[in-house]
């Protein structure tokens, strides 16, 4: 069993106390607007059913995003459930992902570009990680994203055995945050897993490529290292 | 446990929170509450140019920001003459012994934790309003 150690002094370079502090710090966000707009409704009037509606799908999709959370979190901690691969269709499973998360997209007064992905090639991935890795990266995105923003996706082949999936902020770029959030440290140990790669789209975080080979590494029976700034 | 309940204090609140998402949430609060007029700025350009135009009472600011650095934004908000004497408090989900923190609480009035107590919040807002005897 993984311990993390005590807050003391000398602690405070330790990377699961880091992790711990960074999980507690993302948490807060969500909950900060489940807690807030859960006060709203307290006090809304009765009669006002558009806005207690508005927040009430508010709450929710925080709670959702909250759930999605702390799953990164036990991805990051190396609590991988073990999970056969299938074969999916990219284009779809992308699809799928993005309409679960429409509603936090219109909520924020964000949007859904096209997904654009001609003659992908199939991947033979374990489903849940594979949802859990694009839902991260998404979620990466969306809290940087801007009002007015859309968030667009392009799918094709890289090299010879692997798929791009590229996630653009359409319509302006947004920023590095100051320390990786919870959702990219997933995303990076997801895919590092299976044998694939995260890279940010300059200037300065237009984007996530995520690069993911096309059998992963699970399916081939392979253990890959975990990456470097958990693993230290 | 006190509860915070609506009130028409009215009074401007200035949010600087890279995510608009929360700090509009927050806003929705501060609105319901006390009737209060609230700004966001997701970036210290922004932060800086509204709190030029406005006449906050109340700045809450975030500590972790892209591309930000909160202690040089507090430091040009306290340079505003308007904002020299206007309580700014850092608004995080951080603990107040983080690294972070510490050095912007040193040019703040205080700490507001995420997620905020109503409470704790519309005291902020009162007291910047009416001084510390209403709260």
């Amino acid at each position: 069993m993984k311990t993390i150690p005590p807050n003391t002094e000398n602690a405070s370079g330790d990377p699961w106390r880091q992790l711990a502090v960074q999980a507690a710090h993302d948490a807060r966000s969500p909950l900060t607007a489940i807690c807030t707009y859960a006060e709203c409704l307290a006090w809304l009037p009765p009669q006002d059913l558009t806005t207690r509606e508005r927040y009430a799908r508010a709450v929710v999709c925080e709670a959702q995003r909250l759930g999605r959370m702390l799953a990164d979190y036990l991805v990051v901690l190396g609590q991988c459930p073990p999970e056969n691969a299938v074969t999916l269709e990219p284009v779809a499973l992308v699809r799928d992902v993005l309409a679960g998360l429409r509603e936090t997209l219109e909520l924020r007064g964000q949007s859904l570009g096209p997904v654009r992905g001609q003659d992908c090639p199939a991947l033979h991935w374990p489903a849940g990680r594979l949802r859990q890795l694009l839902q991260a990266a998404f979620d990466c995105l969306l809290t940087r994203t801007s009002d007015g923003q859309s968030l667009g996706v392009e799918l094709a082949a890289e090299y010879s055995e692997c798929l791009a999936i590229t996630l653009r902020v359409e319509g302006g770029a947004v920023l590095r945050p100051a320390v990786p959030t919870l959702h990219q440290q997933a995303c990076e140990h997801l895919l590092a897993g299976e044998g694939g790669w995260l890279r940010e789209l300059l200037p300065p975080l237009a984007g996530l490529k995520l690069t993911l080979p096309l059998t992963a590494a699970s399916a081939r029976g392979d253990t890959l290292p975990r990456p470097e700034r958990i693993a230290s | 446990m006190a509860v915070a309940s609506p009130v028409a204090s009215r009074g401007t609140v200035l949010i600087v929170d890279d995510e608009a998402f929360i700090a509009r949430a927050v806003a929705c609060l501060l609105t319901q509450l006390r009737g209060a007029e609230v700004h966001v700025a997701t970036d210290s350009d922004q932060a800086l140019a509204l709190a030029r135009r406005l006449r906050a009472d109340l700045v809450l600011v975030d500590v972790h920001m892209p591309g930000t650095c909160s202690v040089a934004l507090c430091r040009q908000l306290r340079e505003l003459d308007h904002l020299r004497e206007v309580p700014i408090y850092v608004f995080t989900g951080l603990l107040p012994d983080e690294a972070d923190v510490a050095p912007l609480l040193a040019l703040c009035d205080g700490l507001i934790s995420k997620p905020p107590d109503p409470v704790e919040l519309t005291a902020a807002l009162d007291a910047a309003l009416w001084g510390d005897g209403c709260v």
